[in-house]
């Protein structure tokens, strides 16, 4: 059992990117903070979340681990206002989750945190890093949503560059390295990835300015990013596209 | 363009289809006997109709033939029917016509009750007439509903319904649950879908207070895509098939195939129109349509329209029935054969008859390919770049693939 409070804004950017991959999440919450992981049910994304002690306004209690309906506490928020405090309180026997902001009080059913998947993070380290400006990669997202269902994604010394082609148009997004504000690569790395996967990522990180993207050869994409100001860090992962022959 | 819109959007901006015109005029020469008085049957059916919405026209399909005309209006008996028997069976339905608010389902008059009677029946009724005008002899066509004959506004009608199926009748009387329950829960009754779209048509089901006739074509596509939906609410939580599963089946200018796929759940649905097909009106090209989602399901309705949810409905069935949850594509390739359209049911009871076909098992994507390739006409790498589903597959990796053992311990 315990008693959490928490902004709903921190909450509520928590629960926008934990929704981009899975309908329900098992979270354990203690005095740490709330930590998540996540992995869409075909095995194509993955996500590992952390909301630091310092993003809770408030934890008592002991070290638990609940599954709950993603929707659900989207329907809290829904019902409240920025600058308000969304308590949470659980209760192990009732199975039940007590969630209350301003004068509204609700009791959840709880998921049985063992039917779901528990996913083991694969270790992956892609060689090549670069920072890049959210404002700068959503753009280039926008720009490829109509032209195909994927984009490929390269980095090599003159910069990143996002690109997509369809049967007629192709668009690209060249940041140069000097614009990043950090670059590490040897030599030229290139992926291909879902686009909807990748759009629904990025549109979900909402706070962080920048992120960091880890780049290998049709390798899995690492992508870091930071929610509640420092107060909380994610990773995602996403699976490559090999390219047709 | 044809293709896409089925006269269902009139996107070409003219106030008639032409296509539908063009047929409907060849067949308006047909000679139909009837006067204004009428005696015969309702298999039982009505046909609610779309145009004026929310005044619409409705009334009963009524058969010449008095006893058991049931199966003129059961599509799920139509499979293994040739489309001569088909087109048959509804050139000569006559369709009644009056136009009706659509809300007088909540308190109906004497006529607007009797239809809704009609929808409750269990058995054929019964039905003399008196129309204002003899019935003009053609076929009136529509992509979602069957073909109906006929039509002729009503003066006067009695309809004799004898016994009512007591699964519909018991949701009729029930006025708290709501449409999306009654449909549901007369599924489960094992009540034939097409009995489904006919009851919630005539306003029949849902919550006092809420009760409304529905177009025969929204609400065919309003059950397929609700059933669907439910189903697929299970499939999710259904283990995974893991194996490449093909099924398929001829049948009246249609082939047929509904290939499963190793993953989570995702759905896609291919039309491929052969020149000189209803909806494809061009001498030599062939055209490709299709629409998908994902594991969530969507939210916009499929470009494709109501053959998607026809279609999706029938592969959640058997994916229940299977225990096992797939990726699901169905490919759909449209001959000459297939002369006029004959509705949804067509999709909806064909993909149920491919799948419970004798299923195989292939071992890998470029089996599937040459499989694709063998029962086709059209040369398999035009399929493959209209699928997603297929591209995907071949192309899309998973997490584990570069870590495996780490992603499913101790498995």
């Amino acid at each position: 059992m315990f008693k959490v409070r928490i902004r709903m804004e921190v909450l509520r950017e928590a629960v926008e990117i934990i929704s981009t991959l899975v309908a329900e999440v098992k979270l354990t919450v203690s005095k740490d903070g709330i930590d998540a992981k996540a992995v869409d049910p075909s095995h194509v994304a993955m996500l590992i979340l952390k909301l630091k002690d310092t993003a809770l306004e408030l934890f008592t209690g002991e070290t638990t681990e609940i599954g709950v309906d993603v929707e659900k506490i989207k329907e809290v928020l829904r019902l409240s206002r920025p600058g308000d405090i969304i308590e949470l309180q659980y209760e192990g026997g009732k199975n039940r989750l007590v969630v209350s902001v301003g004068k509204i009080t609700r009791h959840m059913g709880v998921v049985d945190p063992a039917g779901i998947t528990d996913p083991k993070i694969p270790n992956v380290t892609p060689p090549g890093v670069a920072v890049v400006k959210m404002d700068e990669l959503r753009q280039g997202i926008r720009g490829s949503e109509s032209i195909s269902d994927h984009v490929t994604l390269v980095l090599d010394a003159t910069g990143f560059t996002m690109h997509s082609e369809g049967e007629t148009d192709k668009v690209d997004l060249h940041i140069p390295a000097a614009s990043l504000s950090r670059i590490e690569v040897k030599d030229a790395v290139r992926s291909m990835y879902p686009l909807d996967f990748f759009s629904n990522m990025v549109k979900s990180i909402t706070s962080s300015e920048e992120v960091t993207l880890h780049l290998g050869n049709e390798y899995p994409l690492k992508i870091e990013f930071q929610l509640a100001g420092d107060r909380g860090e994610g990773r995602f992962l996403l699976a490559p596209r090999v390219e047709e022959d | 363009m044809c293709l896409r819109c089925r006269a269902a959007q009139m996107l070409c901006g003219k106030p008639v289809c032409p296509i539908l015109l063009r047929h409907e005029a060849l067949l308006r020469t047909l000679p139909f006997g009837a006067g204004r008085e009428f005696a015969g049957s309702s298999p039982p059916a009505l046909f609610v109709g779309r145009y004026g919405y929310p005044k619409v026209s409705v009334g009963p399909l009524l058969s010449s033939n008095h006893g058991d005309t049931l199966v003129y209006d059961t599509p799920e008996e139509w499979v293994g029917r040739s489309v001569a028997e088909v087109v048959g069976f509804r050139m000569g339905l006559i369709r009644g016509t009056r136009p009706i608010r659509v809300t007088e389902a909540e308190a109906p008059g004497r006529e607007a009750e009797e239809l809704q009677l009609l929808a409750l029946a269990a058995g054929s009724a019964e039905a003399e007439a008196t129309f204002r005008r003899p019935p003009r002899g053609r076929l009136t066509l529509s992509d979602g509903a069957p073909p109906t004959g006929p039509s002729a506004p009503i003066e006067r009608i009695r309809l004799e319904v004898g016994r009512v199926d007591e699964r519909i009748d018991r949701l009729y009387r029930d006025g708290h649950a709501s449409a999306r329950t009654a449909v549901r829960e007369l599924y489960d009754r094992k009540v034939p879908v097409s009995r489904i779209q006919k009851a919630l048509s005539a306003g029949t089901l849902g919550r006092r207070g809420h009760r409304r006739f529905v177009p025969t074509r929204w609400s065919i596509t309003a059950v397929d895509d609700l059933l669907g939906k439910e189903n697929l609410e299970r499939v999710r939580r259904l283990p995974e098939l893991g194996e490449i599963r093909v099924q398929t089946l001829e049948a009246i200018g249609n082939r047929w195939m509904v290939v499963r796929l190793p993953g989570a759940y995702r759905y896609e649905s291919i039309e491929a129109w052969y020149p000189e097909t209803f909806w494809n009106p061009h001498p030599s090209r062939i055209l490709i349509l299709g629409d998908r989602e994902g594991f969530r399901g969507r939210r916009n309705y499929a470009s494709i329209g109501g053959c998607y949810y026809a279609a999706r409905l029938a592969c959640s069935e058997a994916m229940q029935r299977d225990g096992r949850q797939a990726g699901a594509l169905v490919l759909r390739e449209v001959h000459p054969g297939e002369i006029l359209p004959l509705g949804v049911w067509n999709v909806r009871e064909h993909v149920r008859a491919t799948l419970r076909r004798p299923a195989r098992s292939l071992g890998d994507m470029e089996e599937l390919l040459s499989e694709i390739g063998r029962f086709f006409a059209i040369p398999v790498d035009r399929w493959v770049p209209a699928s997603a589903l297929l591209r995907e597959t071949r192309v899309q990796r998973r997490l584990e693939d570069f870590a495996p053992a780490e992603l499913h311990p101790s498995a």
